[in-house]
Order: structure tokens, then sequence, then C-alpha cells
């Protein structure tokens, strides 16, 4: 599967800093990282202060929702839409 | 007069049958539903030979399923065992063995990794799919799985009970300072002091609807699960797909209307910080109970100005005696001097003692202890462990009994509230979970690459301490941060994996030798 760059950055911060597990190393784009109880409350807190830093974009509290940080995917569409505006 | 906790269930089925038992993810149980389910449970365990005496460990994500296993657990007469759903199988692997659970509900997407875990041997000798497997149902460990579906040739009254009050009804394992998980024996007596306490002091009544967020391996949850039963109320679980979300659970809690609401203090600050609490309406809410950790005083003043008419009270009591002691909040605080944590309740009694295990004058700083009513049995297959934590003294002048050591320090105050001061241990709290640094310390020097490990919290505003740890390496060893927080996520649940694991030449000592935590956490001259 073919991964943009925004996924592959978030795809490297999250198995660097939050999931640690070595077997995660080929997660997928959209692999769903809430059903596995990968991201926890604070997990997803890191998440979206590294993306607002590394992308240079804010995140607003009711936009960090299950729907917009489910998978890799979903992370980068919610960083890109937030990019344009 | 009720003795058993699945009492409260069948209680509640027959005054309140079509009433909402369980409302989740869209889907409604009604009492009587719930009562039918678990005790078809209970037969389907008895007719596995599971029964008084035995534990049965739940391994599955929140849902009605793992409410329905847990009372037919105890409608059986066994205590079940719950598991942190995502913890790693190698840790459940190892409670299983430790407990030795008599039966497994989990998940047949999990089998696989179950298998694994377990390797050739298994403690259990029944094991339930709660989701289903249909069609060549996997084993773990030889053990063939039963899909749920099963269950619905099992009879739907109650079997008898065949339990006593003092039999355990559920075994909750904690970190341990030496590097394993103990479990804590509760038994129904235990869990009933302190929820007819509690529906009382708050008057639950079936026109309730309480929030339970609180995993059910973690303690808050009994006051959900039974605190609803005991009142006929509807229980209304998060979904596990939004319980890392605080605006998906604020949403959903103001949503719902939901009147009851139990939850530790990290969690009420996300929800309001993080969630959007103010932006919405609260007159539902009722009563806001709060527990396992120091709750802010300029947290509560701004949780009472969104809710002027809801009752506030601060809950207090490790798992081991479940609550303890309450503080009913008066009025929003004054001042941002820490809550207290009030004073005894659930037929307890509570002791300010020094080392020497002499009483503490009022307004003194000493150890609590606490005696009676909700007090635990021990530490499972630990009586050496549980004649440390439990032990015979003095609570009146010529009256010894048994009473339970909390490593908590506290001091009365002139109006008779106690005030929580600190520990005397290595124990932390990080988002209401307790963590002993002495289990990641052990767990780290497993690594064949380790030589010395400490751990340490760094106080932090939303999750009150962040978890942090140094390694010296052995001569000439090696090893990558990635590598050792992995090697932590295969056996710790993931809330005690330390954010940074920094390696050291040596580690900084105090001028006894010990090493200095404090200057590791950076709060030297505090």
């Amino acid at each position: 599967m073919t991964e943009t760059p925004t996924e592959a950055a978030i795809r490297r911060f999250l198995i660097e800093e939050i999931l640690y597990d070595r077997e995660l190393k080929d997660l997928s784009p959209t692999d769903n990282l809430i059903e596995r109880g990968l991201l926890d409350s604070l997990g997803i807190l890191k998440t979206v202060t590294f993306c607002e830093e590394q992308f240079g974009i804010t995140i607003p509290d009711d936009q960090v929702l299950p729907d917009n940080m489910e998978s890799v995917r979903a992370i980068a569409k919610l960083v890109e839409a937030r990019r344009s505006a | 007069m009720i003795r058993l906790l699945p009492e409260l269930l069948a209680a509640a089925a027959a005054r309140n049958p079509g009433g909402d038992a369980v409302v989740m993810d869209g889907r409604r149980m009604s009492y009587a539903a719930l009562e039918a389910d678990a005790n078809r449970f209970a037969h389907a365990l008895r007719s596995h030979g599971v029964g008084r005496g035995d534990r049965v460990a739940l391994w599955l994500p929140k849902s009605p399923e793992a409410i329905v296993a847990l009372y037919g657990a105890m409608k059986a007469g066994a205590a079940y065992v719950p598991v942190d759903p995502n913890a790693p199988p190698a840790r459940l692997a190892h409670i299983a063995r430790d407990g030795e659970v008599a039966a497994l509900v989990t998940l047949a997407a999990r089998a696989a990794d179950l298998d694994a875990a377990f390797g050739a041997r298994a403690p259990m000798r029944a094991l339930w799919f709660a989701d289903g497997a249909a069609g060549g149902a996997p084993r773990i460990a030889g053990v063939p799985g039963l899909p749920w579906s099963s269950l619905a040739g099992e009879r739907a009254e109650a079997p008898a009970a065949g339990t006593l009050e003092d039999d355990l009804a559920y075994l909750l394992y904690t970190s341990g300072s030496t590097g394993e998980p103990k479990g804590v024996m509760l038994s129904h007596r235990n869990a009933l002091a302190f929820v007819t306490w509690a529906a009382e002091t708050f008057a639950l009544t079936s026109n309730d609807r309480l929030a339970n967020l609180a995993p059910f391996h973690f303690d808050l949850s009994t006051f959900d699960l039974f605190g609803a039963a005991a009142a006929a109320a509807a229980l209304h679980p998060v979904s596990p797909r939004i319980a890392a979300f605080p605006a998906a659970i604020a949403k959903q809690w103001t949503g719902e209307k939901l009147t009851v609401w139990y939850a530790t203090p990290s969690t009420l600050g996300l929800l309001l910080h993080r969630g959007g609490l103010a932006t919405m309406d609260l007159a539902a809410l009722r009563v806001l109970l709060f527990a396992g950790e120091v709750m802010p005083a300029r947290l509560l003043r701004e949780l009472m100005a969104l809710a002027p008419r809801a009752r506030f009270a601060n809950l207090y009591g490790p798992t081991e005696t479940n609550v303890c002691t309450w503080y009913d909040v008066p009025s929003p605080p004054a001042t941002d001097d820490p809550l207290p944590i009030g004073v005894a309740c659930s037929g307890d009694e509570v002791l300010i003692l020094d080392e020497a295990l002499a009483p503490v004058p009022d307004g003194g700083v000493g150890e609590l202890w606490v005696r009676g009513a909700t007090v635990m049995h021990g530490y499972w297959g630990r009586p050496e462990r549980t004649a440390l934590a439990l032990q015979a003294i003095e609570v009146a002048p010529g009256i010894t009994d048994r009473a339970y050591r909390t490593g908590d320090l506290v001091r009365r105050r002139t109006d008779g509230n106690l005030e929580f001061l600190g520990r005397r241990d290595h124990q932390v709290k990080t988002r209401g979970y307790r963590v002993e640094l002495g289990e990641i310390e052990a767990t780290l020097l497993k690594h064949p690459a380790v030589d010395e490990a400490v751990a340490f919290a760094v106080p932090d505003d939303e999750i009150t301490n962040r978890l942090r740890a140094v390694i010296v390496l052995k001569r000439d060893a090696r090893v990558a941060e990635a590598e050792l927080k992995d090697h932590c996520a295969r056996t710790l649940p993931r809330y005690m994996v330390p954010e940074t694991i920094e390696t050291r030449s040596d580690l900084p000592r105090t001028s006894s030798g010990k090493v200095d935590r404090r200057a590791l956490a950076g709060l030297e001259g505090q």
C-alpha cells in the first residue's frame, strides 16, 4: 500500500514514541489503532501535540474524535484538513 | 437482606424487569434479560465443573457480554478476575496461572495471541468466546473455545446459590512492588458494605443513569456496576471505541443525560479542558464522585460552577479496602489547599498510627490503617505479603482486630476530616492507576543488557504523574531505548511503560547511598 509523506511521518512517530512494539513495524496506514487498544488517552494527547508541532497546524479539541484518530490514514486526513483550514 | 452481589441483580430484575440494565453502543439490555443471560452462563460454568471456590478470568473489551460474564461467574459461586483488556497476552497468561483460573472469557480474535502466550499448558478447563466464533472454534493451549451463542441452550432460571457472603466475589490484580502483580481478594460481604453505603448515601433510584468509564479491573467500576444494580438503575458503560476521547465522552454523558458520574480527577480534568464540557448542558447531573488521586481545588471549583445543584464527593480507599473514607464537599473550596479525604464510611474505622503502631495525637502525621467491613481477605497465594499488609493491632484499649496498612500518610484536621499527605513507599498514581515503581524496575532488570534500573514519577498537570526510567547497562552491553520499551510493553500494561528510558553511566545517589529518585525527577529543593 502506498503511503503519503504525512502518513509516513505519523507512522514513524507512533512506532517510535507510542507503540514501542517491534511487531508493529509493519503498521499499515489503515490498521485500527483504537480497536487494537494501541492508543490510550495519553497516546492521543501526545499524537495531537506531535501533529501540531510537526505540521504547524492547530487541532481543535472537538475534532479529536475516534473517526479522526482511528488509523494513520485518518490522522493524516485530519492533518491535511487542518492545513487548508 | 442481600448477602451476595448477584442477589442485587436478581432483586432488580424482580422489581424492574423491563428497565434498562445496560445501555451501550446503541444496545439496550433490560434487567430481566441480564438476569436470564447471567443465569445461563452460570449454568454453563457449573456444567463444566466451575463453581464455589473457583475463579473465572475475563479478558475482553467492555461490553454487555462482559457484564453477563461477571455476574454469571458469581452466580455459579466463583469469583471473577477482570484483566486489563489492553494488557499484553503475557500478563493475562501470568494472572491466569497465578490465580489458577478455572475458566476464561475472551474473544476468538485474541485466541492466537493467547495460545502463544500460554504455550502448551493452561490452567483453565473451560473457555468462552464472547464474540461468537462460529465454525471451527479456536483452541487456547489445547482448551476448545465455546461460542457465546452456545449459552442459548442453558436454563434461564437462577442456579442454587451455594455461596457464602465471605466467599470471594472478585480478585483484582494490582501492581506489585516486587515485580509481579498481586491479586486482591474481596468477598461479597466486602463489596456489599461499600455498595450498600454508597447506594443509600447518594440516594440512587431506578430513575438514575450511571456513567461507567472505569474498566472492570479498576475498583471504581464496582460502584458503577453494583450501585446501579442495587437501585435497579441504568448503567451506561463508555464504549471502548471512545474511552480515550474526552470530547466524545463528554458528549455521551451530557447527551444521554447521565445523572451519576464517578471518575478520576485526571479524567474529569480532560473532560473539562479537552472535552468541551464547559459548553455542554449538565442539568441532569445529580451526583459527581471522584477517587483514585488528589483532586485539585481549582478543578473542583470549575466543575462545581458548571453543575451548581449537583452533589460532589471525594471517595478514598486503596483497592484492598475499596472506599473507606469520604468527603462530602459542602461548597466550592475557597482556597487551593488539598481537598480532604474526609471521614470513615462503608462500616469501616480508620486509625492513624506511628511506626510503633501507637495512635498519633490529633493534628500529627501518621500512617492510615483501616479495619472493618470492606477490608480485603488478603493477597491471593501470598501469605507473607498478606501478613505484612493485614496485621492484628490494638484498635481500642484491650481490643485487637485485623487492620489493613495503607502506606498512606495522613493527618486529622481540627474539623475531624483526614488529609492525605503522601506515600511512605514508592507507589505512585498515573491517571488514577496505581503503579509500584519497583515493578517497572524489576521488569527492566530482567532485560539481559540492564545492570541497574530506577523508575521515577515526574508530576504532571494533566495525568498526575508521567513515568520515566534511567538505567545503567552491563559492561560492554548496548541496547536501544525502543527495545527497552518494547521489552516492558511485553509484560506491563501500557500505562506502566516509562515514557523515556535513559541510559546513564551511573545513578544519582543520596548521602546514604540510596538511588535519589527526587533528583532524577527534578524535584530537588521542593
